[in-house]
């Protein structure tokens, strides 16, 4: 095999002696590169140790680490590449794009990018009409280009027998047309939203600061120098890699801006969350270690002769059943919110899947005018949740709410037909205010806001379903219901366990119909007979600043939610066994 | 080939539209927003101005559009401040959960609005800034304002206790109950006009029970009155009593006194007899829609009260109990972040925004009361009608009110959360009022420890 031969999937790019020398200059470039960044974590390191930047401890101590790991990494790199090891141009990799995500974050913050698009916003209706323009620039040149494809195909040229010159030519002038509507609409587009100011603007932003702001830019432009060197072809065969290493490396880049997002935005603040769930912290102040304090504080349970006997601190949670005995807790408004969630799970789970999968046989029975009904049945799912459940809301509202006036409307249509008129004249449930039906109307909302996404997807599992097995059904006899019971539930297995373990883990989130409906009465209102376990991390974290115990509370939710979705799992493995 | 300059101009134009987007993202901040918030619309200010930025809740859009303009103006009178206004959302907790994330991080703005009750925990967390010396420097007089917010304003977080050499803040704007008349219904109802009854002193709690009784008796789901469910609304029949929610020095719950028990238990009284909207459900769609005949509400529900057009109304003081006046004094103020650069200049703003000509413009929509005891202010603010009876607010606020109050040795929000609960299962049947008694003070004392 030689250099630059490609053998489809899996081919060896080797290397020759010429480019070798040509690329290890390069190189030689990229481990400067990393001698500088050593360099830059010493000076952090040094700064640190000294103490010449007065910082708080925290701080200081995630600074040292990063300039540790960062010189200790960077000289690995430098020996790495140096003797050619390909976890080198790997490790080379992963440090350039660090360095070039945080310059970017520093040159994002220093040209004030955010505020700027948060005006751009603001600004956009206002030059709406010129973008109009450039999307009938953009339209035009498209379709002007494809007239001249299909009037000079690929491969034909304009001096070839059958080829119309001025049709051709005409074509070619009307996508510069076009191209030329593209640039009067961004002309005037840039004119509306003042663009002549970016300029100042951004040159202002940099006044404040030219040095962090070339620094930036540079450290950004090297950093890209760098990752484009590694991950190029001539790094691959340098390094003798095969080309699905090289293409992985590649793929890593792409998925950076992803996997960093997560890192950052998702998996550090639940590390960072179950961390402070062992401190007394309120978001402010230093925090303090307080161990395992925080759960005990939830969790604890003493059960006692009365109430009265319970030990101090603890309050009656529930009295077992056949004995005066009650249970007592520490945190008696976390088991009210458990206890809240497990009776929403009971109602609201099965409602949300049931009139799903009711919806979505009648849609796929095809009765007439039930396919029109599929874009009604999803505008919940697309619906903000908050301004539906204010809809709601005004709905459930005892004294003048829709929900009420239905409700008085029918007793008295029953009156007409039922004897000693059994319906007063005015029924006003509290939905809102009444905590025996509070949590109904919470789950009455959340039925409602789940069931049009669920709908779709058991309408795509029925679509799944063969119409053979259908017909065999009814060769054996089987009537509408057998049909139902013996071939659609068995075959919507794997369906209905993916809605049902998706609505219980949404359920078991519950917070922001709870929320909305209770405004403005505190969230668990009345009576907190709709707290939920995420409302209350949200009373303690924001509301009473115990970040520490609302901390603790979300992984015993966690664990909560993984008990469900793995006894769900079990239950689904067990019976597709069964089955088989 | 010809794909090859496809792409170029595929390119190009992208590269264009990018490019486009990325200028004009940029460039329109000093022209700026007729969008609503923020620092891309300032005006110019001299060269050695100081940036500010600062944050109130508005009541509403109009609100936030008055004090937009308010922000433009001061920076353009030249006084050394060049101020950036943002407009937190409109109601409800989540503005000082905002906040509190914006100072834990460092980003919150110089200078910041927060309720009455929020300030003690804001002090004592380190927050705000005490200005007493640039206050004291700025010639800064106390009495010019309401003293209710201004002792609690004054307090030294040590003690607990009023002292000299603090101030966290002045007060924004004052505001307090009023009922919010369906004068239709009272008509209809065949009782006396509450306002008259109030002029001649007779507008006491018996009054108010037998006209919520004849509005109720109307029928066709009209109820008598309306109460939100918050703390101040049953809390103002506690004080009305000659009860509290605290001890005198504020360490320790009063609920559980007799006067506070009457107060409450009055309260439960009449939605037992079923003469109001349902504990806890939201009255103001039930006034609006013409079934209340009387909606205990304050200053800030009259603009939208003001596009009622389907009944005539009016306002009236709330009924007097054993002890007379003991309405809410409510109150927010004009906060220093801890962190602020120059406090001068912060203490500057906070003057400008408390100033009576800023207090009138804002008052003039009708949301707030004017915090400044001149009689310039009040005058003022009785012209800004309807309601035609403002006289019922001035006398809410000038007949011996109680200030709400944040709570220096304690925690606020956990004492709201205990004592809210315990009334609301007292409201719904959940408890007895014996039980209520016994266990209230109970029940909200770790928000004392």
């Amino acid at each position: 095999m030689t250099a630059g031969v490609v053998a489809a999937e899996d081919r060896e790019l080797t290397p020759s002696s010429e480019q070798d020398e040509g690329f290890a200059r390069l190189l030689r470039g990229v481990q400067l590169w990393h001698l500088f960044l050593a360099g830059v974590s010493t000076w952090v390191l040094v700064n640190i140790a000294a103490g010449l930047w007065a910082l708080p401890a925290s701080t200081r101590t995630a600074l040292g680490i990063v300039g540790g790991v960062g010189l200790a990494l960077n000289l690995l790199a430098v020996v790495l590449i140096g003797r050619r090891v390909r976890a080198g141009r790997t490790l080379s990799f992963a440090i350039s794009v660090l360095v070039a995500l945080f310059a970017f974050v520093v040159l994002f913050v220093q040209l004030q990018i955010a505020e700027g698009l948060d005006v751009f916003a603001g600004a956009f209706q206002r030059a709406f009409p010129a973008l109009l323009v450039v999307a009938v620039g953009v339209v035009w040149w498209v379709v002007a280009r494809r007239i001249h494809k299909r009037l000079l195909p690929p491969g034909t040229h304009l001096t070839d027998e059958g080829v119309s010159q001025g049709a051709v030519r005409a074509t070619k002038w009307l996508q510069w047309a076009g191209l030329a509507v593209v640039g009067i609409g961004l002309v005037w587009w840039l004119i509306l939203m003042r663009a002549q100011r970016a300029l100042l603007f951004f040159w202002d932003a940099i006044s404040a600061d030219p040095v962090r702001s070339v620094a930036a830019l540079l450290l950004l432009a090297a950093a890209w120098w760098a990752l484009r060197t590694v991950i190029s072809d001539r790094s691959a065969r340098y390094f003798e890699v095969q080309a699905a290493q090289a293409e992985a490396l590649t793929g890593w880049l792409y998925l950076s801006p992803n996997l960093l997002g997560f890192l950052a935005f998702f998996a550090g603040p639940l590390v960072f969350s179950m961390i402070i769930s062992f401190y007394d912290w309120d978001g402010i102040t230093d925090a303090v270690f307080v161990g395992i304090d925080n759960y005990r504080q939830t969790l604890a349970l003493s059960v006692a002769s009365s109430a009265e006997a319970l030990p101090p601190g603890y309050t009656e949670v529930f009295g077992l059943p056949f004995s005066d005995s009650v249970v007592g807790g520490t945190d008696p408004l976390f088991w009210k919110s458990i206890a809240n969630i497990f009776l929403f799970l009971l109602v609201a789970v099965p409602g949300a899947v049931l009139s799903a999968l009711f919806l979505a046989v009648m849609i796929h029975t095809g009765y007439r005018g039930t396919k029109g009904f599929r874009a009604v049945f999803f505008v919940p799912a697309v619906a903000g949740v908050i301004g539906v459940t204010l809809i709601w809301k005004q709905m459930f509202n005892a004294t003048v709410g829709f929900i009420n006036w239905g409700i008085t409307a029918a007793g008295q249509l029953a009156n007409v037909v039922l004897p000693g008129d059994p319906f007063s004249d005015r029924i006003e449930i509290g939905w809102l205010s009444d905590p025996n039906v509070a949590l109904l109307a919470v789950c009455i909302v959340f039925v409602w806001s789940q069931f049009g996404f669920n709908t779709v997807l058991f309408t795509a599992g029925l679509q799944g379903i063969g119409r053979d097995l259908y017909e065999a059904a009814e060769l054996d006899g089987c009537n509408a219901w057998q049909q139902f019971r013996n071939v659609t539930l068995p075959q919507l297995r794997e369906t209905t366990f993916f809605v049902t373990v998706t609505t219980v883990i949404l359920a078991l989130q519950l917070f922001d119909i709870v929320y909305a409906l209770n405004q403005p009465n505190p969230v668990g209102h009345p009576d907190n007979a709709t707290l939920t376990p995420v409302v209350y991390i949200y009373q303690l974290g924001f509301q009473q600043d115990a970040f520490g115990r609302a901390s603790a509370v979300a992984w015993v939710l966690f664990v909560i939610i993984f008990i469900f979705t793995l006894a769900q799992f079990r239950a689904q493995r067990s019976d597709v066994e069964g089955t088989r | 080939m010809r794909e090859d300059q496809d792409l170029r101009i595929r390119h190009g134009v992208v590269a264009g539209v990018v490019l486009a987007l990325a200028l004009t993202g940029c460039s329109s901040t000093e022209e700026g927003t007729d969008e609503g918030t923020s620092g891309a619309s300032e005006p110019a200010a001299s060269a050695a101005a100081v940036d500010l930025r600062w944050r109130t809740r508005p009541d509403n859009q109009a609100e936030a559009d008055v004090y937009k303009s308010i922000s433009d103006e001061i920076t353009a009178k030249n006084i050394g401040l060049n101020l950036t206004y943002e407009a937190g959302n409109s109601e409800g907790s989540p503005y000082q959960d905002k906040l509190k994330t914006e100072l834990s991080a460092g980003t919150a703005p110089d200078v910041f609005w927060i309720p009455g009750t929020d300030v003690a925990d804001f002090a004592k967390a380190g927050l705000i800034l005490n200005a007493s010396e640039v206050a004291s420097a700025a010639g800064f007089n106390a009495a010019d304002f309401y003293p209710g917010p201004m002792d609690q304003l004054q307090v030294d977080p040590a003690t607990g206790q009023k002292a000299d050499g603090f101030l966290w803040g002045v007060p924004r704007d004052v505001s307090t109950f009023a009922l919010y008349l369906n004068l239709d219904l009272i008509d209809q109802a065949g009782v006396d006009d509450p306002r008259e009854l109030a002029a001649n002193g007779e507008w006491d709690w018996a009054a108010f029970e037998e006209t919520a009784k004849a509005i109720t008796d109307l029928g066709g789901g009209v109820k008598g009155f309306g109460a939100g469910g918050w703390w101040a609304n049953w809390g103002y029949f506690v004080n009305s009593a000659g009860g509290s929610f605290f001890n005198e020095d504020r360490t320790a719950c009063n609920l559980d006194s007799d006067e506070s028990i009457a107060g409450i238990s009055y309260f439960q009284n009449m939605y037992e007899q079923g003469y109001g909207v349902a504990f806890g459900e939201d009255p103001e769609p039930v006034y609006k829609s013409g079934k209340l005949g009387m909606f205990i509400n304050g200053r800030w529900a009259t603009p939208g009260t003001r596009e009622i057009t389907d009944f005539n109304w009016d306002v009236a003081p709330l009924p007097t109990g054993d002890a007379p006046g003991k309405n809410w004094l409510f109150w927010g103020a004009y906060v220093i972040n801890a962190d602020t650069a120059d406090p001068a200049a912060a203490w500057k703003l906070v003057q400008e925004l408390t100033s009576l000509e800023v207090q009138n413009k804002v008052a003039e929509l009708g949301a707030n009361i004017p915090s400044r005891t001149s009689a310039d202010a009040i005058t003022q603010f009785l012209t800004y009608t309807p309601p035609e009876n403002n006289q019922a607010f001035v006398d809410g606020i000038q007949n011996d009110p109680v200030a709400e109050g944040p709570l220096w040795n304690g925690n606020w929000p956990a004492f709201d959360k205990a004592a809210g609960d315990e009334v609301t299962a007292l409201m719904n049947g959940s408890i007895s009022l014996d039980e209520y008694e016994s266990t209230i003070c109970e029940v909200t004392a770790p928000a004392f420890e």
